[in-house]
């Protein structure tokens, strides 16, 4: 399938700040997360497919054309940004409407797309009437997202969307997101929520300081998904007990006990060998087990590589 | 780069949206700010001191008194600083992350934007004129100036170009700097004050000299520098300031990268 983002050598450089250095990727189409720590260059990057700002050097095509002052290009996406910055002065309907005409859309036609998203992003009608400046974080997220959704755009960007929304308000969210994806909609999506992208991404572009890493991107890959964890928490009695007798077998190459939580933290020699028969082993061991839990999901594992005993 | 990429089915929304709904929507983004009640309160507080102020200049003075406060104060001082000033904030809020990231993501291209946001500031700007006008006018009548009626087509047309002007060059002032205001001072000192009060034709380059020299035969208190002008050619020239001013704001909004709130401001 071809890749709706293709970029070449990209480099965004803000005087002598970096913002990306030199990145080169394809996203296809689906929903893949944009993961990174604070800085390093994921808002440089929306920024640059929503054609607010040219590259430096290299190229950045999204639906294989440059996205900036591209109206073809702008027709076709949605961008939800970090930032709570909304109108003063508007309710949700009607920034929604006004959002709407500006995609094309006539203003009845608008009204009524508009009122569809806001059920959809489940903003309860009594919040209609307020001003959208008067919102919480998480209600604002959800008109944020509604207004994506107006003009059914192919592509959706989504900068730290579930920030301020509860467990509850991120399910809603991720649903919705699910939803489009199967609709054909593809979606690129930024949060330090890892979990809830892991849930939900098929694909990872991982960014640390401008630049892709090819360790990380490797470790996020759907390949290495499919591989056992390599390091694992296991809460129990004895963890001192439990350590010797992985040891002895010869299944571990490095534990860390926390003698006061109870809890061991242990790296495989082989992982396969251990998750052959994960429950044998445990219980041949003769320590009551409380919990087994990989130590570190594969995304953090790729982000923070450091995470692993 | 693959052509199978760019062939993804179109989204309802147009590539161009038009200049109808687009202007539709920065129409709708635009008024609710001017007449929150808050604002309209304000508005009617400063037209009521507006309307004692000009009650007195008639009380202690002659009719013609009346006519020199709304020429030179109303329509070539205070209404030309408002204006300027509310449209430099506009385009500055435009260049603010919460215009940026959700209006200049739609397939409306710059420069109309820009056309359509100064459409929509004048217009709005031009009705909420109306009220400290009626107030000011509302005082001439009460006192019993003279041939009051005859002149509110030429007050109110010389209130309409003054808001388009310096709307404009609002416009530009804010493209250019986050110092607006210290901007427009200079401009006024140099341009409105200065060159305005030279009796050459450099007094050409202020707008206010050629709204002073259309108002100098119908209204008394207006005084002009040089020989009356007509609608017509104070209009013109106002005009041509709105297309160079406004011309001067699309190409600098055009060619600006937005990085972000914080630094949409270098």
């Amino acid at each position: 399938m071809p890749p709706i983002i293709h970029a070449d050598n990209l480099s965004r450089f803000y005087g002598i700040v970096l913002g990306l250095n030199n990145v080169t990727f394809d996203v296809q189409p689906g929903i893949t997360g944009v993961v990174g720590p604070n800085g390093s260059g994921k808002t440089t990057l929306f920024r640059l497919l929503t054609g607010q700002i040219r590259p430096s050097s290299g190229r950045i095509e999204v639906f294989g054309q440059v996205p900036w002052n591209n109206p073809a290009v702008l027709a076709r996406l949605a961008y939800c940004p970090e930032s709570e910055a909304v109108p003063a002065a508007l309710r949700p309907l009607d920034w929604l409407v006004a959002l709407g005409q500006l995609s094309g859309l006539a203003a009845r036609e608008a009204r009524t797309r508009g009122a569809a998203a806001l059920e959809r992003v489940r903003l309860a009608p009594e919040h209609w009437r307020k001003p959208v400046a008067k919102f919480s974080k998480g209600m604002k997220q959800r008109v944020k997202l509604a207004q994506c959704l107006l003009h059914e755009p192919r592509l959706i960007i989504l900068d730290e969307p579930m920030n301020g929304l509860d467990p509850m308000g991120r399910e809603d969210f991720s649903a919705v997101l699910r939803q489009l994806a199967r609709d054909g909609t593809s979606v690129l999506i930024s949060s330090h929520i890892l979990h809830d992208l892991e849930a939900l991404c098929g694909a990872f572009v991982l960014l640390r300081n401008g630049r892709i890493p090819r360790a990380s991107n490797e470790a996020a890959s759907a390949e290495a998904r499919r591989r056992w964890p390599a390091a694992t928490t296991i809460r129990c009695d004895n963890p001192a007990a439990l350590a010797r007798y992985l040891f002895e077998r010869d299944l571990i190459r490095g534990c860390e006990i926390l003698a006061e939580r109870g809890t061991l933290h242990v790296h495989w020699s082989d992982t396969d060998r251990f998750h052959a028969d994960p429950h044998g082993i445990l219980l041949a061991s003769g320590v009551t087990i409380h919990e087994v839990r990989s130590t570190a999901s594969f995304l953090e594992r790729a982000v923070e590589p450091s995470l692993t005993p | 780069m693959n052509d199978s990429a760019t062939s993804l089915p179109a989204a309802p929304g147009a590539i161009d949206p038009g200049l109808t709904r687009a202007f539709g929507g920065v129409w709708r983004l635009t008024y609710p700010d001017f007449f929150r009640i808050r604002r309209l309160l304000v508005l009617a507080g400063l037209s009521a001191l507006l309307f004692l102020l000009t009650s007195e200049n008639v009380r202690h003075g002659q009719t013609s008194y009346f006519f020199r406060w709304t020429t030179e104060f109303y329509l070539t001082f205070l209404l030309p600083a408002v204006a300027l000033l509310s449209a430099a904030g506009a385009i500055r809020d435009d260049m603010a992350s919460v215009s940026v990231d959700y209006v200049l993501t739609r397939p409306v291209r710059r420069p109309v934007f820009v056309v359509l946001r100064y459409l929509s500031q004048m217009l709005c700007l031009q009705a909420s004129s109306l009220v400290p006008f009626a107030a000011v006018y509302a005082a001439g009548v009460l006192h019993g100036v003279d041939r009051l009626g005859a002149m509110l087509p030429h007050l109110l047309l010389a209130q309409g170009l003054a808001v388009a002007g310096f709307s404009a060059l609002g416009f530009l002032f804010g493209a250019i700097t986050t110092r607006y205001f210290a901007l427009a001072i200079a401009y006024g000192l140099m341009v409105e004050i200065g060159v305005g009060q030279i009796p050459t034709q450099v007094s050409k380059l202020s707008m206010t000299h050629h709204l002073l020299a259309m108002l100098q035969p119908i209204v008394p208190g207006a005084r002009g520098l040089h020989a009356p002008e007509s609608i017509t050619a104070a209009g013109g020239a106002i005009m041509l300031f709105v297309a160079l001013a406004l011309g001067g704001a699309i190409a600098i909004f055009s060619l600006r990268e937005f990085t972000g709130a914080g630094t949409a401001e270098k």
